[in-house]
């Protein structure tokens, strides 16, 4: 039998405000998240995964107009900011992509990742010390007891992605929101730290939601995948079935896209065209301007994202067909 | 066939420091490499960042003085050239740079982007640099309702292709490419990609494509060189760089690209430690603090190219 999952968003809508008028940054958004799993949010720029990753946090500075965020049991809509508080870097924390601006550089280190041991766990000063340093040690910063003194500015890029990941799991989170934690970094380096969150969950059992632009970074750290488009989940399943048969054309093309394997001279399946701009309404399916495959009602009719066997979802009216002839 | 671009022993050191400081250091940013591109081909340049890739870029198109070495454009010595001689050879050899934002001026339409090469080398009347603009709207997958906007108006994607406009209006013989699609999402990057390969099968482009992405590079370029540190630790023909790599530190590059197959998970693991400093560069071998089959002979002595496979390496134990 199937564990209660950790996280259960549920038509979850954000919207901004903008010149061009309202963006519907996360456009009714559905997913799990099972206790110990690492789920890929993966989409490009303007798809809406990191204003989701916010939204859960609800440290979104757009509008969350509908849906649900179930986070063990409770709806973290319902709860009043204070609450909200207590849970952030508690039970849930989050990492950035950039931690130069997401650590405060005018603290040592050891003292941002004591804040939240002194506010969530009530430790002493000393006792908050001295676990940023078992912290550190744990994800293998070097020289560990020497760098909780030092500054953000004193450390490379990949030791403060280290620093943000050490803060991030001071409480033992039961999830980790990590927002293109590796974006930043060179590869030997992002090498690294995917190896470190991968570590993390195995020894903490922390849930891992990855957003990431890099189909790599998912086929190598994700159980489980969501793709995202225009602010939707297009399709979503096991990472090895949705890499091995992907379902959704957006997905067919973002594999065709990359040039991992292939050979010189063989072209490459690009998407043609472009996502919709910020505050474009595109009537029916949101990817039918750009999709090889659109048909005359795939510009009419918005697709629902449906289950299509074996844990997997898409939204693409042609799955939908098939699924409804295979069902009948 | 002569190479089309050869580089000599090229060196970039930047002092550091105080000026009036007893400790004035150097940054080490290109430290004696050796390159030849020949015509119609394309090297891909790779690094992660510090590496020295794009200072090497920039020293190519004269941007940036050479500290020592030589650069050699069909056969003539640009190292030191000046004036309307360096403008003659800068018409032949053009630059794409990395960040499409910060590369096209804000306040220009594209029209004016595209055409101010032909301005500066005089090519041509207004009316016919006009039509040379639309041409290569349309060649870059543009079109000339696109001339009037500005720079604002276009998606990353799109002003990639304006600055490929811009970079071919004079018709050039070399491109460099300073990491021409980092900065684009994954299914525009295959879009600008396919362009790129396009354009240099039909206009005979011979090409520098420098990224840090070595399955980007593999996939564009005929030979490949390594860079590391301001070194290049590994050069040869592509797929064999991709596929029999020698260098420890083009396996480690390799085996830390996250690839997108989840049947094939990562086997090494990988590299342990950061880069050094390029003001602090290590003794011998610049690779051996991260090295896996480093030795005592790798702290003592840098290593010289040999010939292993198809390949050129720089490495004591292959």
């Amino acid at each position: 039998m199937t564990p209660e999952p950790i996280l259960r968003i549920r038509g979850l809508k954000t919207q901004f405000q903008s010149a061009a008028g309202v963006v519907r940054a996360v456009d009714g958004v559905d997913l799990d998240v099972y206790p110990g799993e690492i789920v890929g949010i993966v989409g490009e720029s303007g798809s809406g995964k990191s204003a989701l990753a916010f939204s859960i946090l609800r440290l979104t500075t757009g509008r969350i107009v509908a849906g649900e965020v179930q986070f063990r049991g409770q709806n973290l809509l319902d709860l009043r900011e204070a609450e909200m508080e207590k849970l952030r870097g508690d039970r849930i924390a989050m990492i950035f992509q950039d931690p130069m601006t997401s650590l405060n550089p005018l603290m040592r280190v050891g003292k941002q990742i004591g804040e939240a041991l002194r506010y969530h766990l009530r430790l002493s000063r000393r006792a908050a010390t001295a676990k940023a340093a078992e912290l550190l040690q744990a994800v293998h910063l070097p020289d560990a007891r020497r760098r909780v003194h030092d500054y953000p500015h004193q450390l490379s890029g990949g030791q403060r992605q280290r620093v943000a990941i050490a803060m991030g799991i001071s409480c033992t989170p039961d999830l980790l929101i990590a927002d293109e934690p590796t974006t930043a970094l060179d590869v030997t380096i992002q090498a690294q730290i995917l190896n470190l969150i991968s570590e993390t969950r195995q020894r903490t059992n922390t849930a891992v939601l990855l957003i990431t632009h890099d189909l790599g970074v998912v086929a190598q750290l994700c159980d489980r995948v969501a793709v995202m488009y225009a602010g939707q989940v297009v399709e979503q399943g096991r990472t090895a079935d949705v890499f091995a048969d992907p379902q959704h054309p957006y997905t067919i093309g973002l594999l065709g896209s990359t040039p991992h394997g292939r050979q010189r001279g063989e072209p490459l399946r690009p998407i043609p065209g472009q996502p919709p701009r910020p505050g474009e309404i595109v009537a029916g399916c949101p990817f039918a301007p750009r999709c090889t495959l659109a048909e005359e009602h795939c510009r009419r009719r918005a697709p629902d994202l449906i289950h299509i066997g074996g844990g997997r979802h898409a939204r693409c009216l042609l799955r939908t067909e098939v699924a409804y002839e295979s069902a009948s | 066939m002569s190479p089309l671009l050869e580089i000599r022993g090229l060196v970039k050191h930047y002092p550091v420091g105080s000026r009036f400081s007893a400790q004035r250091r150097i940054l080490r940013a290109v430290d004696g490499i050796d390159l030849a591109v020949h015509p119609g081909e394309t090297l891909g340049l790779v690094g992660e960042s510090g590496c020295g890739k794009s200072t090497t870029a920039r020293m190519i198109m004269r941007l940036l003085d050479p500290t020592a070495g030589r650069i050699l454009f069909d056969g003539q010595d640009i190292t030191r050239l000046s004036g309307a001689r360096l403008k003659a050879v800068r018409r032949r050899m053009q630059i794409v740079f990395q960040d499409p934002f910060a590369s096209l001026n804000p306040r220009k339409t594209v029209e004016r982007i595209v055409s101010d090469p032909l301005e500066i080398h005089r090519i041509g009347t207004a009316a016919e640099r006009q039509a040379r603009v639309y041409e290569l709207l349309q060649r870059v997958g543009l079109d000339r309702r696109h001339a009037d906007r500005y720079p604002h108006e276009f998606s990353g994607g799109q002003r990639q292709r304006i600055s490929i406009a811009r970079a071919l209006a004079c018709a050039p013989q070399l491109i460099v490419a300073d990491e021409p699609v980092s900065a684009l999402d994954v299914s525009i990057q295959a879009q600008v990609i396919n362009l790129l390969q396009d354009l240099q099968r039909d206009l005979d482009l011979t090409m520098i494509f420098i990224s840090h992405d070595l399955s980007v590079v593999q996939y564009v370029s005929d030979t490949i060189a390594v860079m590391y540190l301001g070194k290049i630790v590994e050069v040869g023909p592509s797929q064999a760089i991709y596929h029999e790599a020698q260098h420890p530190y083009t396996r480690s590059l390799l085996s830390a690209i996250p690839v997108p197959d989840p049947t094939r998970r990562r086997s090494a693991p990988p590299l342990e430690s950061e880069l050094p400093s390029p003001i602090n560069i290590p003794s011998g071998c610049r690779f051996h603090p991260r090295c896996p089959l480093a030795t005592e002979r790798c702290r003592r002595e840098a290593p010289e190219f040999r010939m292993v496979g198809a390949q050129q390496v720089a490495c004591h134990n292959i």
